[in-house]
């Protein structure tokens, strides 16, 4: 598997359907709400994420999800499983990346998901340098890392989002 | 293509038809929208069918729209096809329907089609959105009524889009005082018809909060009822938010205090330890009064001059008005300024050692300051504590509050200390042009031309109640004479009001030293 080198600060954008949830990177940092700070008060720190809100929607269930984590890994399975996407962040604004994914299924497990946009390939539990592994048709999230190799090779082999979405939903 | 043409296209687009049979009505009501065009309500009236007039009668109180093409005297109390439908006008589950209005009454009048109301004129199209403002939630994300409010001027368009957008509550204390202050500010930040365009179709809502409730006693903000922010606070107290929908208090708008009684306090975990150490053994306990790492939380109040509406809906224009290209400037923008470095102050330069009672011959160069990223200056100073030592200030922390805080700067609006460094932050639009010239060109295109003035006006009506006005001038006695001062006690002053719109006195007033917030929000600072 080709994931020797990644960042050492993974950074994913945290969506829920098309809507903005969460930025989160993997560093000890603060946790910053969409509530207004009263006046002289500042933001908490955390231990193994700094987060910032995109919706005071899923602020609570987030935080819930987070108290209940371990690490960054741990937190970051827990958001898919309860049915919010992961997405690589490049330093583009994530209001600009507003689309629903597609999420690959196999077996009744959610394996990946896919935004038919410009973007990485990358996994929940690594990711690569923004510059790398970047492809113009589609921006796609591994949620079983085994699989990052044949994702790859499925977006090298096409260059229109609905030829990938194709070739990775064929029965095997 | 005609205008009319246009509208009836647009407006006949499956994605955003109010109906199944929308397309059919806004091509049938095309005629008369081009005849309306341009025309007021009683030029138009005079065009009209009686039922047609019918329809642009304003609704009894709680009205149903009725049909169009019944008689006038039929009671109808179903909408006419192809008007758009008001949510309000639907009873909610299980509620009593209201009795139909009987033959002796005028039956209710119905709702315009999005066609007809794009052909209002702005005065008439004010009028209407005014009398059915339940209305104004369907025609936002109609392309027909995009493109006639696009065609007003911007201060027309910021009308009708804050006359859809901005809703005050019965609750508010001072409605009108807080509605006109909230319309100042707000529009203030509507200058651009693109980013007004966007709020309107994103279906953005500003709400003001009553200084005597909750955020989360308002139906916008129900979900949030007993639960907690991402940062550990409970949603209950907070008195600002920025998003798809907005909050802003009362008591910034009016320089007022929130109600510190029961009904805007709440009990909350003094830090995540607490809530954590509390969980580990009942995974859902909640706070107790007295209980380990529980404290009260209340609103606290933000310094005089310092606006948290021009901020929250900073916020709100970021994430719902701009563009995507503005959005990713404003993100590149914000990485840049993170990665900028620049040399220390002169005054946190050491000047070079001279012994005592003496003169260098010639003067030592000054030594060479190392540029630091913890030296740029952003809209709430360095990122320095005052002992020098790096940190981060609220508008260095992400591109929100970096957005919002210099937004707040470039309207005049960003008075007080920064709680991360405890150092002064930087204000007006002069300051934001010539160090965040990137941010400045894209406020401009966000702001009007001026900054605000006396926003949160704390100081001000402490000072007003503070000082007694002097006593009105007596009466002229008859024959022109001017009598001798009475020597009563003066009357108090009246009490200044956020722009320039009078207003009465309305809720608990703080004295002048009450309003900066670190005691106001008491355990929960610096956790």
């Amino acid at each position: 598997m080709t994931t020797a080198s990644g960042r050492s600060e993974r950074s994913y954008h945290v969506f829920m359907g098309a809507r903005p949830a969460l930025g989160v990177v993997a560093r000890p940092g603060h946790l910053y709400s969409r509530a207004a700070l009263p006046e002289g008060m500042t933001a908490p720190t955390h231990p193994f994420i700094d987060g910032v809100s995109h919706d005071p929607l899923y602020e609570h269930r987030l935080r819930q999800l987070l108290l209940a984590s371990s690490d960054f890994d741990d937190f970051v399975r827990r958001l898919v499983d309860d049915g919010f996407d992961v997405a690589s962040n490049r330093g583009e604004s994530v209001w600009t990346l507003r689309q629903e994914p597609r999420r690959l299924m196999r077996s009744g497990q959610v394996i990946a998901a896919m935004w038919p946009c410009e973007g990485q390939l990358s996994a929940t539990t690594w990711q690569p340098e923004p510059d790398v592994d970047v492809y113009p048709h589609a921006l796609v999230t591994a949620y079983v890392p085994e699989l990052i190799d044949e994702l790859r090779s499925a977006l090298q082999a096409t260059t229109r989002f609905d030829a990938l979405v194709a070739r990775l939903e064929l029965p095997l | 293509m005609p205008e009319n043409e246009q509208q009836s296209r647009t407006s006949s687009q499956p994605a955003t038809s109010s109906s199944p049979s929308g397309s059919e009505q806004s091509t049938a009501g095309s005629s008369m929208a081009s005849k309306l065009r341009g025309k007021s309500f009683a030029e138009g009236e005079a065009m009209l069918s009686p039922v047609q007039r019918l329809v642009n009668a304003p609704p009894p109180e709680g009205g149903v729209a009725a049909d169009a093409s019944a008689p006038a005297s039929t009671p109808a109390p179903t909408t006419a096809p192809g008007a758009t439908t008001a949510p309000g006008a639907t009873p909610a589950p299980g509620a009593t329907p209201a009795p139909a209005p009987t033959s002796a009454l005028p039956a209710p009048p119905t709702l315009l089609t999005v066609t007809q109301v794009a052909a209002l004129s702005f005065v008439d199209m004010q009028t209407y959105l005014a009398t059915r403002p339940a209305q104004g939630a369907v025609l936002r994300t109609q392309d027909a009524f995009l493109a006639a409010v696009g065609a007003f001027s911007i201060d027309q368009m910021a009308t009708i889009a804050l006359a859809i957008i901005l809703r005050t509550p019965d609750q508010v204390v001072d409605k009108v005082g807080a509605t006109a202050e909230a319309m100042r500010i707000l529009r203030s930040q509507m200058a651009n018809k693109e980013i007004l365009t966007n709020l309107l179709k994103n279906e953005v809502r500003v709400v003001i909060v009553p200084q005597t409730a909750l955020m989360t006693d308002l139906p916008e903000f129900a979900a949030q009822k007993d639960t907690y922010t991402f940062d550990g606070r409970p949603w209950d107290t907070t008195r600002g938010l920025g998003g798809q929908n907005t909050a802003i208090a009362e008591e910034n708008l009016m320089g007022t205090d929130p109600d510190s009684g029961a009904s805007t306090t709440r009990l909350g975990w003094d830090s995540q330890a607490a809530m954590d150490t509390a969980r580990t053994t009942d995974a859902a306990a909640m706070p107790v009064a007295g209980g380990a790492g529980v404290a009260t939380f209340n609103p606290g109040v933000y310094c005089s001059g310092y606006s948290t509406t021009n901020h929250e809906f900073f916020h709100t224009v970021h994430s719902y008005g701009l563009n995507a290209t503005d959005q990713g400037t404003l993100t590149s923008e914000y990485a840049t300024k993170r990665a900028k470095a620049s040399p220390p102050p002169a005054s946190a330069t050491p000047a070079p050692a001279t012994a005592p009672g003496t003169t260098p011959a010639t003067p030592a160069p000054a030594p060479v300051a190392t540029p630091s990223v913890y030296d740029t200056e952003w809209a709430d100073g360095p990122r320095r504590l005052s002992d020098g030592s790096p940190s981060d200030n609220y508008s260095s922390t992400n591109e929100y509050e970096y957005f919002a805080q210099t937004g707040c700067a470039f309207q005049g609006t960003n008075n007080g200390t920064d709680p991360y460094t405890g150092r002064p932050r930087n204000n007006g639009r002069s300051w934001v042009t010539a160090n965040d010239p990137g941010l400045a060109s894209l406020l401009s295109k966000v702001c009007s031309t001026a900054e605000l003035r006396d926003v949160n006006p704390r100081e001000a009506r402490a000072r007003a109640l503070a000082t007694p006005a002097p006593a009105p001038a007596p009466a002229p006695a008859p024959g022109g004479a001017t009598p001798a001062p009475s020597g009563a006690t003066p009357a108090p002053a009246p009490v200044p009001t956020p722009g320039s719109a009078p207003t009465p006195t309305v809720g608990s007033l703080a004295p002048a030293g009450a309003q900066v917030g670190s005691g106001a929000v008491g355990a929960i600072v610096g956790r």
